[in-house]
């Protein structure tokens, strides 16, 4: 096949990835579960707000405790502009809202994208890790299943922080756009989930200083956090003087929140809260220490090996058995912090997000043999186990979620 | 055959001798086991904490089929007998009892016994009833036990003869390993679309109801023997009859009922006929679509791909739509007549013979299901004239006329009087077609829907019922639509080109009307149009069209990759082609393995053994009930007369009454029969002059009402005629069939001639 061709076939699949794993956002309406009615809520409230004359920022402590959304206190409602200015225009707001996720999702596919191609110049190794990226159970869980737009947003953004980094330590020329780039994406990060911004700034700080040995890309980040400082103040003043009493926020042991190592594991199913690496990811981690094994495997970048380890690190966070209680007897500002977190499972979250470069380059090794098997059909099965799980994840939420506002339908419609 | 039949005379022998000894035992006489008069019953009442009931001394049955018969007065509370017992091996007895509505004298329902029970007994209660009504309940042994082995024991010879013969042929050659694949394969299809009823239970779906008393009814009415072919059936509406026969085609529920009259239950006759719809639909699929493409492997694709696909086995479990998938059964045979017609050299002798699946599957299609047919009649006009220069060839022209004449000849016994019935009168059917549609499309998430969920909602996502193409389906479009992508410049003339790109086409426009982003509400209000347009009652029911036409691509995609991969390396050729084909098949055993488990799993088990069980009253929406008619208000009830007006020696068998009336007063009066009064009724009355009559005017809830003339005694005698019209256009449809065989089978002695002589 020559690039025509395959660049014709990556823009087939890349429309079937996008629509197989958005599929909630074509219902055209907000489905019950998770935080959607809250972040409805948060809208309508802003675009009062706006009305009044007057922005207000951050979620009122009536919604957030009407709703027990107290994760989402320090969500900077700017990122919500541009599903308010379309409710302003006078679409519905649940229309508003889809149309919302959906340009999350799309911008997310892109970021996607993005990031992919900073590490692999593979057309067919880039496809797979937005497939990766977009497919993983943990995306779907968060956008469409716990329906929390913050990290929803901070899926989005992720990838233009570790691909705005990867392209500046591979040295891939236009320093001050891909500078600005991951400047703006952690800001954005902050804004859209305070708390991201926290475990993104500590984990990317250790990783920069002690990996990679670059402590001038921390400048970068810090400009970010300048950026940010409106959400930086607001969070700090809680963390370390405490009060806000009246938004009722979260100060209890996360420990037993985390995961399981089974949990780790699943794939169409999952305990609540406690979304799996699904098939297609799971194969492709198992795929990567099989090569890895025999030996058969190209050398992986220094870069790669090193998220690998940063996923390795966030993945033992993110057990039930990480000492997280210590961590927050440590002082009222950790207890804060980690109550805020509420689950350990988050460190899970970052953990998949990284997981799939590695996975993306396994297939992208994979590919690399002449023989059919690996060439072809081990990649198709892994794009098809992806799609599949995305789409059974996607279809099992829109089958069973009652839209909001709405009564069950009649067994006997017709 | 000759050569089989002294292969194997001694199996067939056996075969025969087996079959004669139960067609035999099916002659004997019923056999009475239990009786209990009045008397008896009324020493036997008990009165509990459930209520007031009878129940006999224990008994011992035998297997095979009862008839439990109740006769009683006139009452005003309900009834209902059955046959129990205490304790039997499981489900040894098979009988689910059934109400006696106020006013109705007797009631025959039927007990299926599978293994001895030692213990049965008789019970009937008493709802809201504190007479004594009950005049004699017996309880007979049929012969249909017999008859049903018969049955089954000739089923199971022919399949066993069957294979034989096949073994046979395929050890000779004559048949190929890969006829025999195709067969093994297709066979395979039907069992797996049949899962869910491969169980002693069944599920009903929204319209099962409905469709089951349709079986019940035409074995009523047949039964009685008073209308050949059925225009209204008697047993529906407490009696009164139901012309649905009249508006609905039930040729092919001929099958299910002659099933009822051997002696098997509603629920077997039914699962029975589901089975043959399904390999009818998949023998008919891969035919059409062979001789479509010329193709085994692509023939054997679209087919298996068309009987699995979820909006297909949809129509079976979740809705039991008879009229759809029957109209689903029939519609390769439409695409692959006019696919013939328009492909075919006009020039060849043989071009003549391109129409008749055309005329065959719109003839199905009419008698199955007359909204498919619209659909159907539609997108062929407009394919058509979408087609224009060839539609206007004179050979093509005279072709397509030819089978539109046929086609209406043939069935004219069944449009004409469906015509005449609607021209005569007023029906629910006008309220229920203007209703708006548009809100029970599909959504675009729903094109996405791939799981197919069993469900139970039509509108929305929420579960939502697999109104879908399916998974596998759409994987053959996106396998098409990237091989052509990658195409390297233009298409070096693959011959299947055409066909695949209308197929895909044509597919994806019916499955985007089949969603609410159509205005059909827009289309509701254009004249002409409007009422085409909202008669098909949901968008969705364009999925039917969608699926044939995806599956119709399908069936091409496997020889057009042959062509398309013409120019590509061997190895590259080798891999999309047997990767696609293995995609698409592991795609589509996945989609609809999920999907039958879903069904086995999620829909509640029905054990219908008693027809009577059901009521007959499960109209759905009513749309050939006269308008204004209200069936909350109808019970069983005898003639009511004016006052003045006797009558006595009441007589009712099925649609036929008989009765003597007296009019005694000076003046003329009036009777409200017990039966639905549909225009073509007609009554015999004793005397020459001055005799009663049907009236125009209907009585309560559209009941018959006759007038008496002042001073008028004698005997009259009401049946449901029908018109001379009817006569005459079964006679065009008789002569019209009869023509076209004689012209087919003197055309094909001619040819056999001429090679022969040749």
């Amino acid at each position: 096949m020559d690039n025509k061709q395959i660049k014709k076939l990556c823009m087939i699949l890349y429309i079937l990835i996008f629509a197989f794993t958005s599929a909630p956002v074509f219902c055209g309406y907000v489905m019950e579960g998770g935080d959607s009615v809250m972040w409805l809520e948060r809208m309508r409230e802003m675009r009062e707000s706006l009305a009044g004359g007057s922005v207000l920022w951050f979620p009122s402590p009536e919604l957030t405790t009407a709703f027990a959304g107290q994760g989402a206190a320090f969500d900077n409602g700017i990122w919500l502009f541009p599903a308010v200015v379309l409710q302003i225009l006078g679409v519905g707001e649940q229309m508003s809202y889809c149309i919302f996720t959906a340009m999350i999702g799309a911008v997310t596919m892109g970021a996607a994208y993005w990031m992919m191609s900073a590490f692999f110049e593979n057309r067919i190794t880039v496809l797979y890790g937005v497939l990766f990226y977009m497919s993983c159970p943990y995306r779907i869980y968060i956008c469409f299943d716990k329906a929390d737009l913050g990290q929803s947003l901070v899926w989005m953004l992720m990838p233009l922080l570790v691909g705005g980094l990867a392209r500046l330590r591979l040295g891939q020329g236009r320093k001050v756009v891909w500078g600005s780039i991951l400047t703006l994406a952690y800001a954005g990060i902050w804004y859209a989930d305070a708390r991201w911004g926290v475990i993104i700034g500590v984990c990317a700080g250790v990783y920069l200083l002690l990996w990679e040995r670059w402590p001038a890309s921390l400048l970068l980040l810090a400009a970010g956090a300048v950026l940010s400082m409106p959400v930086i103040i607001y969070m700090a003043r809680y963390l370390i003087k405490g009060g806000m009493q009246v938004w009722n926020l979260p100060m209890g042991s996360i420990m037993g929140n985390g995961y399981t190592i089974g949990a780790f594991m699943t794939n169409w199913t999952y305990r609540p809260d406690m979304p799996g690496l699904g098939l297609a990811l799971a194969g492709a981690f198992l795929l990567m220490i099989w090569m890895y094994w025999i030996g058969d495997g190209g050398k992986m970048h220094k870069t790669i090996r090193g998220l690998l380890a940063v996923t390795g690190l966030l993945t033992l966070a993110s057990l039930k058995y990480f000492p997280w209680d210590y961590v927050q007897r440590l002082g009222m500002p950790f207890l804060r912090l980690a109550g805020l977190l509420e689950t350990p499972g988050i460190f899970w979250m970052l953990a998949n997000m990284l997981l799939t470069i590695p996975a993306a380059w396994a297939i992208g090794e994979a590919r690399k043999k002449q023989d059919v098997l690996w060439r072809w059909a081990i990649p198709a099965v892994f794009l098809i186990a992806a799609l599949a799980t995305a789409l059974y994840l996607c279809n099992s939420l829109t089958y069973m979620r009652l839209p909001i506002g709405q009564q069950p339908v009649s067994d006997l419609a017709y | 055959m000759r050569e089989f039949i002294s292969r194997h005379r001694l199996l067939l022998g056996i075969e025969l001798l087996v079959v004669i000894i139960c067609v035999l035992l099916c002659f004997q006489p019923e056999e009475l086991i239990f009786s209990a008069d009045a008397d008896a019953i009324a020493q036997q009442r008990h009165t509990d904490e459930n209520g007031n009931y009878y129940r006999s001394d224990l008994f011992t049955l035998r297997p095979g089929v009862y008839r439990l018969r109740l006769q009683c007065k006139d009452h005003e509370g309900m009834l209902y007998p059955t046959v129990g017992t205490t304790e039997s091996s499981f489900q040894a007895l098979r009988c689910n009892g059934a109400f006696v509505r106020a006013h109705r004298r007797e009631i025959d329902i039927e007990a299926y016994v599978v293994d001895r029970v030692d213990s049965a007994y008789v019970i009937c209660s008493y709802i809201e009833e504190t007479g004594q009504p009950v005049e004699r309940i017996e309880l007979y042994r049929t012969s249909e036990g017999w008859r049903m082995l018969a049955f089954i024991l000739l089923l199971a010879e022919t399949g066993i003869n069957l294979l034989i013969w096949l073994r046979d042929k395929l050890l000779k050659g004559t048949i190929s390993i890969e006829q025999g694949m195709v067969a093994g394969i297709l066979a395979l299809s039907v069992l797996l679309a049949y899962l869910p009823y491969c169980a002693d239970y069944m599920s009903m779906g929204a319209d099962g109801a409905f469709h089951l008393l349709r079986i019940e009814g035409l074995k009523e009415t047949l039964l009685h023997g008073g209308q050949f072919p059925v225009r209204v059936q008697e047993y529906w509406l407490y009696g009164h009859g139901y012309a649905v026969s009249s508006f609905y085609g039930d040729l092919f529920l001929i099958f299910p009922a002659l099933l009822r009259l051997l002696g098997f239950s509603l629920m077997d006759a039914y699962k029975f006929f589901v089975l043959a719809v399904l390999a009818g639909t998949a023998v008919i699929a891969y035919r059409s679509f062979y001789r479509c493409t010329g193709n085994r492997c692509g023939a054997l694709m679209g087919s298996v791909l068309y009987e699995l696909a979820p909006y297909h086995i949809y129509n079976f479990y979740n809705r039991n739509a008879v009229g759809e998938y029957l109209g689903m059964m029939f519609l390769p045979m439409v695409i692959c007549g006019f696919y013939c017609v328009y492909t075919q050299d006009e020039k060849k002798q043989d071009y003549v013979r391109a129409k008749v699946p055309l005329i065959v599957g719109l003839s199905g299609i009419l008698q199955s299901h007359i909204l498919t047919c619209e659909m159907t009649v539609v997108a062929l006009v407009l394919a058509a004239l979408v087609m224009w220069r060839k539609t206007f060839r004179k050979e093509t022209l005279r072709e397509l006329v030819k089978a539109a004449g046929v086609f209406l000849l043939v069935n004219a016994w069944f449009w004409i009087p469906l015509l005449k019935m609607l021209s005569v009168d007023k029906y629910a059917l006008s309220d229920i077609v203007t209703q708006d549609i548009q809100h029970m499309g599909t959504r675009v998430a729903g094109i996405l829907q791939m799981y197919p969920y069993a469900g139970a909602g039509q509108t929305e996502m929420y579960n939502c019922e697999p109104i879908q193409i399916g998974a596998a389906l759409w994987a053959v479009l996106v396998c098409y639509l990237a091989v052509r992508l990658c195409r390297r410049g233009k298409s070096a003339g693959n011959p299947y080109d055409k066909a695949m790109k209308w197929g895909t086409l044509l597919g994806v426009l019916c499955l985007l009307l089949s969603t609410r982003y159509f205005p059909w509400d827009m289309m509701a209000r254009i004249p002409g149009i409007g009422l085409l347009a909202t008669a098909i009652q949901f968008p969705t029911r364009l999925l039917t069209i969608a699926t044939l036409f995806t599956s119709f691509t399908a069936a091409f995609l496997v020889p057009w990759l042959k062509e398309e991969s013409a120019h590509w390396e061997m190895q590259t050729a080798g891999i999309v082609r047997a990767g696609s084909v293995i995609a698409i098949a592991v795609i589509a055993l996945w989609a609809t393995l999920f999907h039958v488990n879903e069904i086995s799993y999620d829909h509640g088990s029905l054990r219908l053994y008693t027809a009577e069980n059901m009521g007959n009253v499960s109209v759905v929406n009513g749309e050939y009930l006269l308008q204004g008619m209200d069936v909350s208000q109808m019970q069983y009830h005898d003639p009511a007369a004016d006052e003045g007006l006797l009558w006595e020696d009441y007589d009712k068998r099925g649609l036929t009454i008989n009765l003597h009336v007296e009019n005694r007063s000076s003046q003329e009066l009036y009777m409200e029969l017990p039966l639905t009064g549909y225009r073509g009724y007609g009554l015999d009355a004793d005397g020459e002059t001055a005799v009663p009559y049907i009236t125009e005017n209907r009585g309560a809830h559209g009941d018959l009402r006759i007038a008496v003339p002042s001073g008028y005694a004698g005997n009259i005698r009401v049946s449901y005629k029908g018109f001379i019209l009817f006569r005459v256009a079964e006679g065009i449809s008789g002569v019209t069939v009869l023509l076209w065989l004689g012209i087919g089978l003197t055309r094909r002695y001619r040819k056999v001639g001429k090679v022969s002589r040749g």
